[in-house]
């Protein structure tokens, strides 16, 4: 059985791991936003170092990020593939019919690090606590109850409805001794989705007996003792300030005066 | 009026029948009382409408013939709210129990819902916790927990509501020997008015003094729980059948349950029995001379 694991380094010690998660949740939002108004390549360079050395810092294994970077990788690498061929500017270079623009590099860098600094701020924003404080965090935000339930929910009984599924899938293909015959293939799995739908009704309705016969009346109440010290302050603000000061570098265009001394 | 005091109902049903909505028969003429703190055995093969049974007496369905009386209230539509708060049910598939992410919220869902005070559920949860020796477990996320452990936080998100009276159903099912060990010795310690629906009969015969003995949703006998569960006629015309150590030791098995094959206590019972059958016998032979 597999489980949902964004939070299985949640147990760590790190500076963000002890962090308040409504101000964690907060400020790494403020900064995923201003990161992706940015639209100065080399200010995002030094928004994606930093990025990596919160990472690091959040202690969060490298191997257990880069696994979950799969798929964001193979989208970036779309995007660096087709972008400089397909913006149109100035022409950099051509292959036969094919030109390579350079405005289209920069989109395609500029997307590339928005995509990676915000994909790596994920893991210290999120990894850092259980998925059960994040909803938790989320009904203290005042979401809607219902979406905040139905998340829940959903991360509750997931993998009892899969495994439930793969159960059933298993009974039927140990049972599956004749031949093979793609329509009966296919039967055979509808019926299988049917009965897990099936069963997942009944359960719900079960569970729904057991929330009543427990007094529930149509509100779902936790208690939550989520506490902001003085350092969940000093933290928050260091990188509320570190997100305006990104911006402030482009306004102020310091990186230009190095610029005009040649570096 | 003081005799009848001297023995308080907890339960008492009354001509109960119950037709599912789709025309299954699962409950009919069904009648029994219950005193408070007695352990009952409610048995019977699949399908004999214990569950449905349990449901009806926490009111989750509704009664629509016969009468139900809990701790002296007839139960119905208007008091059902505050039947609940009395009547405990533990489910049989513990992830239909555990409804919340985490073990603290499930057991503190009840007591938040009976309007507590926040520090008064957090010391709900953790005598709930305690009582079925899971204390320190309350940040878990119940996918992760074994089977018997899932098993036993549903006994606690029960306990945590401090209920005069708990229904179980299918506490042992589905549990290894050590898991099923393990919750026998927490139902024993617990005091309230309990109903056990099961078909464990070692179980049952251990932990419960009464047996009401049910088949095709009619009551089919009730009494002592050591007469209608070793009564191996009875149990197997209506599907069921004794343990082995009452097919091979009689009425020893009874006393052996009981202490779950304590070897010391059994050999000390045996000699009990032994010194007081010569006893007799030399009273025997005394009074003929
Ligand atoms: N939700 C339901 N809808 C229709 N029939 C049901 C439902 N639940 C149980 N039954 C039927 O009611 C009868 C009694 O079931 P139940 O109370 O679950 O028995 P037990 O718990 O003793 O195994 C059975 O014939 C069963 O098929
Ligand atoms: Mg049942």
């Amino acid at each position: 059985m597999t489980h949902f694991d964004i939070d299985k380094y949640a147990y760590l010690k790190s500076p963000f791991h002890s962090f308040d998660p409504r101000a964690k949740i907060i400020c790494f939002l403020f900064l995923i936003f201003s990161i992706v108004l940015l639209n100065d390549i080399k200010v995002l360079v030094i928004a994606l170092i930093s990025t990596i050395i919160l990472t690091f810092l959040s202690k969060i294994p490298l191997l257990f990020i880069l696994k979950r970077f799969k798929w964001v990788a193979l989208f970036i690498f779309a995007v660096l593939i087709v972008l400089p061929f397909t913006v149109p500017g100035k022409t950099v270079l051509s292959f036969g019919f094919l030109y390579v623009y350079q405005e289209g590099i920069l989109l395609a860098c500029l997307i590339s690090l928005k995509a990676f600094s915000v994909m790596l701020l994920i893991f210290p924003m999120l990894s850092t606590m259980k998925f059960v404080t994040f909803i938790k965090t989320l009904e203290h935000f005042k979401l809607p109850k219902k979406l905040v339930q139905m998340i829940s929910f959903v991360y509750r009984y997931v993998f009892v409805v899969s495994n439930e599924f793969q159960r059933a899938l298993r009974s039927v293909s140990s049972r599956n001794v004749g031949k093979k015959s793609r329509i009966l293939h296919l039967h055979v799995l509808s019926n299988v989705i049917g009965m897990t739908l099936v069963r997942s009704y009944e359960r719900g309705e079960r569970i729904r007996t057991a929330m009543l016969s427990r007094g529930y009346n149509g509100d779902m109440k936790t208690l939550h003792s989520f506490k902001m010290t003085k350092k969940d302050a000093i933290k928050c603000s260091l990188i509320i300030i570190w997100s305006l000061s990104l911006h402030v570098i482009v306004l102020t265009k310091i990186l230009d005066v190095y610029d005009t001394y040649g570096i | 009026m003081i005799l009848m005091a001297s023995k308080k109902k907890d339960v008492v049903v009354k001509n109960l029948s119950y037709i599912y909505p789709d025309d299954t028969p699962a409950l009919h003429d069904v009648c029994f009382e219950i005193s408070k703190g007695e352990t009952v055995a409610l048995v019977g093969q699949n399908g004999a409408g214990k569950s449905t049974l349990l449901l009806h007496l926490n009111g989750v369905i509704e009664n629509e013939n016969g009468c139900i009386t809990i701790a002296g209230i007839a139960l119905n539509k208007k008091n059902v709210r505050d039947i609940r708060k009395k009547v405990g049910v533990v489910f049989q598939d513990p992830d239909d129990q555990l409804f919340m992410s985490t073990v603290f919220d499930d057991v503190a869902f009840g007591p938040i819902n009976m309007g507590f005070s926040e520090e008064k559920v957090k010391k709900r949860v953790h005598i709930a916790l305690q009582k079925v020796g899971l204390a320190g477990f309350e940040e878990r996320c119940p996918h992760h927990l074994s089977f018997g452990e899932k098993k036993r936080i549903s006994v606690a998100t029960v306990l945590s509501m401090k209920p005069d009276i708990l229904l179980l159903d299918e506490p042992t099912s589905n549990l290894d020997p050590g898991g099923r060990r393990r919750i026998i010795e927490t139902l024993k310690t617990l005091k309230s008015t309990k109903i056990i629906a099961s078909h464990d009969i070692e179980m049952l015969l251990e932990i419960c003094d009464k047996a009401i003995l049910m088949d095709k949703g009619r009551v089919v006998g009730t009494g002592k729980a050591e007469d209608i569960l070793t009564n191996v006629e009875l149990l197997n015309s209506h599907g069921l059948e004794e343990p082995t150590v009452i097919t091979l030791l009689g009425d020893d098995a009874v006393f052996m349950i009981r202490n779950n094959f304590d070897s010391h206590g059994i050999k000390k019972h045996r000699e009990k029995i032994k010194k007081a059958t010569s006893e007799a016998e030399e009273k025997k032979i005394l009074s003929h001379v």
